[in-house]
């Protein structure tokens, strides 16, 4: 494995590449990713954007049924990584439940914790007050996008992963929380689980960068969450899943190799260990009493 | 493999038996498939947060607060592996009492074992966990969090004076009350003949077929990349390999349109669709 300078671009993406690629038509691929192993991964692949999702963070990092139990501190930890690690890609990381609703006050100063650790923009999910929030974060100068469509830090309300957008009404009011999104000031939005010709409408109509996740197509650029994509186990699976690889089969019989090789003493064998001078080891059993 | 929590009672009762395999964790998901293996006991900590999550070169940057942030969900997520975790780099030093509050922290975080680095007095701090009734494991030989001290990561037990200190800081760490030693690269002749004076059980990394257990970063049994390159590990498969392929492939599907696929998308109709559009025009 080369090391990851010589393999990727040195060049951090920016807002600025970004809206180049909706402009040209280029889609835009991101990727979660929250430590050392899966941010060389999404890295050394070329993948413009990384997101700590904080969704797929609760059901694969933290064991929790939701995005609900999420708190700032865990954000920090891991987009400290990202902050620390990432040369190339455009960080998005997530405000967690909690921790901009209350006020304009709290969404300012969790956002400017992210930023400080790393993330290259913030972003806050659902309409109503949200919008709010993305006005005085934009007005700040700090980079903010939403998250419309299904909302999992409103599970409670919007009840189990599903479509959202899928009657005209709910399209409809969809759709104008998207450009009043845009109006406050965000660069873009993740939509989720919306369907494509609804989307299409607000990848086309607005200047929205529009990500979809889950199950959404017709977008400027598409997320996929990692553990998923490659077939790590997870809490619980997201409803629009597509597994390229099965890493938990593989791993499984990788480490129960190793311990078979452990117990019948095929591992490790001398390379894996050190040799201490035969003289040195002789002059040692005797300081033990054994020589 | 049983199925039920592995205990540090169930652990000692192999002394002899066969070996005992730790390999480390990081988060819930791998806990799922270290809980799945044929792995008794799995580490996390100190180095973990520090070297495999923030990439690193050494443990020492990482505080309580982070490690306990990552270690409380995995502890929750086991359910029969046997969880060991070390204290990071200056929370045991200062005092026992320090040392002790850190390792209760663990203990309620959920922790089986807690695990301290270091002789000389860092042994009165491990005595005073043990004497709380707090299972604690020793580490003997090349200690990260001593990196600066050993100068880089080398050998420790080379010579028989090295390898005598070894042997009288592993005897210090088991009348101090510890369960378990790590040795970390000691000579394999110096690492078995250290095992068999031992009552307690020890663990070799890098140190020969000779110890009670064998030790090994999960991420190098996978091909993981790690921000230091292991030297005496092994790999079993090329997971990183796997999972890149996986990766180009979906930039390669978004670059095309074609991710996500078309059967697995959102949908609606074309009547509320057509609907759709009178509304917003």
């Amino acid at each position: 494995m080369a090391a990851m300078s010589e393999k990727v671009l040195a060049r951090k993406t920016t807002l600025r590449d970004l809206k180049g690629m909706k402009a040209a038509g280029q889609p835009i691929a991101a990727a979660t990713a929250y430590d050392y192993a899966s941010i060389r991964l999404v890295e050394e692949a070329g993948i413009d954007m990384l997101v700590p999702d904080d969704w797929a963070m609760a059901t694969t990092l933290l064991g929790q049924p939701g995005a609900e139990g999420v708190t700032i501190e865990h954000l920090l930890f891991y987009v400290q990584a990202l902050g620390r690690l990432v040369q190339r890609a455009f960080i998005l990381a997530p405000l967690p439940f909690g921790s901009y609703e209350v006020s304009d006050e709290d969404a300012i100063r969790n956002a400017a914790r992210l930023i400080k650790a790393g993330a290259d923009s913030v972003k806050l999910q659902g309409a109503g007050p949200s919008i709010e929030r993305i006005r005085a974060l934009a007005e700040m100068g700090i980079p903010v996008a939403g998250h419309l469509g299904y909302m999992p830090q409103q599970a409670k309300r919007l009840g189990a992963e599903r479509v959202v957008g899928d009657t005209s009404e709910e399209a409809a009011q969809f759709y104008r929380d998207a450009l009043a999104l845009q109006a406050a000031g965000a660069w873009g939005v993740v939509l989720q689980n919306v369907p494509e010709p609804v989307a299409h409408q607000v990848t086309t109509r607005t200047h929205l960068i529009t990500m979809g996740a889950g199950g959404t197509r017709g977008c400027a650029g598409y997320l996929v969450q990692t553990h998923d994509l490659t077939g790590w186990p997870q809490h619980i699976r997201p409803l629009f899943s597509e597994p390229y690889a099965d890493f938990f089969e593989r791993a499984l019989v990788a480490l129960n190799r190793h311990c078979a090789e452990v117990q019948a003493l095929q591992f490790p064998t001398q390379e894996h260990t050190f040799e201490i001078d035969a003289q040195e080891f002789r002059a040692f059993l005797q300081q033990m009493g054994e020589g | 493999m049983q199925s039920k929590k592995v205990t540090v009672r169930d652990l000692l009762a192999l002394k002899g038996q066969r070996k005992i395999i730790n390999s480390s964790v990081m988060d819930v998901s791998m806990a799922a498939i270290i809980d799945a293996s044929d792995v008794d006991m799995t580490g996390a900590g100190a180095t973990v947060a520090a070297m495999v999550i923030q990439g690193h070169s050494s443990p020492i940057p990482a505080t309580l607060e982070q490690v306990l942030l990552y270690l409380r969900p995995i502890a929750c997520a086991l359910k029969r592996a046997l969880l060991s975790a070390t204290l990071p780099y200056g929370t045991y030093q200062v005092s026992n009492q320090e040392a002790l509050r850190a390792a209760v922290q663990y203990m309620q975080a959920g922790v089986d074992s807690v695990k301290v680095e270091g002789t000389g007095r860092v042994i009165e701090r491990i005595h005073a966990i043990t004497s709380a009734g707090i299972p604690c494991m020793g580490h003997v030989g090349m200690a990260p969090q001593q990196i600066h001290l050993t100068g880089g990561y080398r050998a420790i037990g080379r010579t028989a004076a090295e390898a005598q200190r070894v042997f009288k800081d592993a005897m210090l760490l088991q009348d101090a009350g510890v369960w378990m030693i790590e040795l970390e690269c000691v000579p394999w002749r110096v690492a078995e003949v250290i095992t068999k004076r031992l009552r307690v059980l020890t663990m070799g990394t890098g140190s020969g077929t000779g110890c009670d257990g064998q030790g090994l970063m999960t991420q190098d049994v996978w091909s993981l990349p790690q921000p230091v390159k292991p030297r005496l590990s092994k790999q079993y498969d090329d997971l990183y390999g796997m999972q890149l392929q996986a990766m180009l492939r979906f930039k390669e599907a978004v670059a095309k349109g074609e991710y996500p696929s078309d059967p697995n998308t959102a949908r609606i109709s074309s009547q509320e669709f057509e609907h759709f559009l009178e509304l917003i025009a």
